[in-house]
């Protein structure tokens, strides 16, 4: 990336401190809320030097990226990422936005139905075809499910105003 | 000593049809259970206690005894197939099982899995029978300063996770800061927003399968199947000969085998510790040991040995607890003291005094369990490695299903439901940008523990000091190998340190 414009390595700087610096807000908030409670020389035993050492190593972390981002023999970083893969596709967000309105469905409609339509949707939608695929699996995973759960285990399942 | 008389009348009890049905019964349903995500081993057992009612205290206990085996081995095949632990026990078991299937090597990983369980199982049983009341001796010196530092020398293993030290860190301290989120013993509620179901902290299964499950699902999603090399279809004898080479495999690492099994047993007896612990510890022992530790991650036999023998082994150390002083050593045991106490049995001291020959019975059930695990796991795995010639098109719908019901069904909550979305979230960024998952998974399995330990160490000593460390026998050994622990990412972070400030 020593090549790259300048726009680039900033980018690539900012995608590398995007998780420690959520991470870092985030217990920097529940260090604060816990600090702000009664006894904090109890409650706060464990989180205070954990929380000291999570922004020591934010600190050194972020200093080794700037310096490698932009120091005399600067590197690439997004590259030096093995193959996990792309973090946004149509496909991706596609998958997310069923898996959501599953979940959020799922106590309204009840189990069997959302559960139903959940596997064929994302079958369909991941390129299965075959009618047999598409009606026995979800068929088959749902019953298994259903009597398994509900009649042998007796854990109820959710249950909407369908089923 | 050792009765020889009370021995045998245990080991009648044992040789009866139903005995061994029952135990065959238990792995089959532990181990199934187990490779589902989401469906722990507690709650494998606790679903089949009611069946026990109606069973001899002998048979009860045997069944979920093997149930509870079945399900610490189970846990692995998931792991070592898709990279989804069923458990948090098999999070170590992921980190080399699952590169052992992407190279085409699934049923020779699955089989070192089932002889690494049955062999630590059984060292475990062994341990159980015969060092028993030392092993019980040990664990009661285990005060809270002690059980602190088993804490922190498993956090240890988070440095060692990754090859950006950093990292690794930053990841392990946020999960031991989520962790710390609910109502403390002292009555203080920390960082739950409102959220009565936070109260009891994070639960760690639903983070574990949004974590590692589910946010695998995601990638999972741009590749046409798990494993770019297909398993066999019809080829018995193939599978035949990569499963006995991993049972080989599994017997070529003797050293390992018996050290992780012996910290897996030790480990299992402290109370609160369990299986998640052991095989951590075991693996990073192991991968300090080792002759070739930089393929641990990568699909090192070694590693998966290590871990698995280890938390199999677990399992006598926390019968030996349970049943020599009543103490569960985790929530699995907990449930069998449950069952116990259902058939009018109190664990403790008192219970060999009274029923020596249950005792012994269960003791001895132990082996019977190890080779038969050997025979159902052999069975199962027979066929479960050939889910990665599955495409991921049908398997992506059905994991999610079984994820987000396995999670529903631990408490009956869609709230864990949510959650498990949001750690899935994390868990994508986190891979994203190459964080180490697992280093969250451990500060949230450990960090509890750490938690708890130093509040009791801080009400019994009105302090917190190393002098209180220093001046305990126990502690102050930990000390000593926690030091020796640490000193390699001492010396890994000063160097970074100053290869930057040099530049």
């Amino acid at each position: 990336m020593t090549g790259d414009s300048l726009m680039d390595r900033l980018r690539a700087l900012a995608g590398e401190l995007l998780v420690p610096a959520l991470l870092l807000t985030y217990a920097t908030d529940y260090y604060l809320e816990v600090r702000a409670l009664p006894q904090p020389e109890t409650n706060l035993l464990l989180i205070e030097p954990v929380y000291f050492i999570l922004l020591g190593c934010f600190v050194l972390f972020s200093a080794g990226r700037v310096r490698a981002t932009f120091g005399s023999d600067r590197q690439s970083t997004l590259d030096e990422f093995p193959d996990a893969g792309r973090l946004f596709s149509w496909k991706s967000l596609t998958f997310v936005a069923i898996t959501v309105t599953y979940a959020v469905l799922m106590p309204v409609l009840g189990f069997v139905v959302t559960s139903l339509f959940y596997i064929v949707s994302l079958s369909l939608f991941l390129g299965v075809r075959s009618v047999a695929a598409l009606s026995l699996m979800p068929l088959i995973t749902v019953t298994l499910l259903y009597v398994g759960m509900e009649w042998w285990l007796r854990l109820p399942l959710p249950k909407g105003i369908l089923l | 000593m050792l009765d020889f008389a009370v021995i045998g009348q245990g080991l009648s009890l044992l040789l009866e049809l139903n005995v061994i049905v029952m135990l065959v019964l238990g792995l089959l349903f532990g181990t199934i259970t187990g490779a589902i995500p989401g469906f722990s081993t507690p709650l494998a057992i606790s679903v089949m206690l009611p069946l026990t009612f109606t069973m001899t205290p002998l048979v009860s206990i045997v069944f979920l005894t093997a149930v509870y085996a079945g399900g610490n081995f189970g846990s692995s095949i998931s792991a070592i197939l898709l990279n989804i632990p069923g458990s948090p026990q098999a999070i170590v078991t992921g980190l080399d099982g699952y590169p052992l299937t992407r190279q085409g090597r699934a049923h020779e990983a699955l089989g070192t899995s089932v002889a690494a369980s049955a062999t630590g199982n059984l060292i475990g049983s062994l341990f159980l029978i015969l060092v028993m009341p030392l092993i019980v001796v040990v664990a009661l010196m285990f005060g809270p300063p002690e059980m602190f530092l088993v804490g922190v020398l498993g956090l240890v293993v988070i440095a060692a996770l990754h090859r950006s030290f950093l990292k690794a860190m930053i990841a392990g301290m946020f999960g031991v800061m989520v962790s710390t989120i609910g109502m403390t013993s002292t009555g203080a509620i920390r960082g739950t927003h409102g959220y009565f179901e936070l109260m009891d902290g994070i639960p760690v299964i639903p983070a574990l399968v949004g974590l590692i499950g589910f946010s695998e699902l995601y990638y999972m999603l741009q590749k046409a199947y798990v494993s770019e090399v297909r398993m066999p279809g019809r080829d018995w004898r193939g599978t035949w000969r990569q499963l006995m080479l991993g049972y080989r495999t599994t017997f070529s690492y003797p050293l390992a085998l018996l050290r992780s099994s012996s910290i897996g047993v030790l480990i299992g007896a402290l109370p609160g510790a369990g299986a998640t612990i052991s095989s951590v510890v075991s693996y990073n022992e192991a991968h300090r040991a080792s002759r070739t530790p930089e393929t641990f991650g990568k699909g090192s036999s070694e590693g998966l040995v290590s871990a698995e023998s280890a938390n199999n082994a677990s399992e006598g150390g926390a019968l030996a607890l349970m049943l020599a002083l009543g103490i569960p050593g985790g929530l699995a045991t907990a449930v069998l003291i449950g069952a116990l106490m259902l058939q009018g049995l109190v664990p403790g001291p008192r219970l060999f005094l009274d029923e020596p020959e249950l005792v012994y019975g269960v003791m001895l059930a132990q082996f019977l369990t190890s080779a038969l695990l050997l025979v159902v796991g052999l069975a199962v795995c027979f066929y479960a490695a050939r889910i990665v010639n599955v495409t991921t098109a049908i398997l992506i719908p059905l994991i999610a299903v079984f994820s987000i019901i396995g999670t529903y069904a631990i408490n009956l909550l869609m709230f864990d439901v949510v959650l498990m979305l949001i750690f899935a979230a994390l868990g994508i960024l986190l891979r994203r940008y190459d964080y180490p998952l697992i280093a969250v998974v451990l500060g949230l399995v450990l960090g509890p523990i750490l938690d708890q330990q130093l509040l009791r160490v801080h009400q019994t000593f009105g302090e917190v000091d190393l002098q209180i460390f220093l001046n305990r026998p126990v502690s102050a050994v930990l000390l000593i190998i926690l030091a020796v622990s640490v000193v390699p990412f001492v010396l890994r972070l000063l160097g970074f340190v100053r290869r930057n400030g040099s530049r």
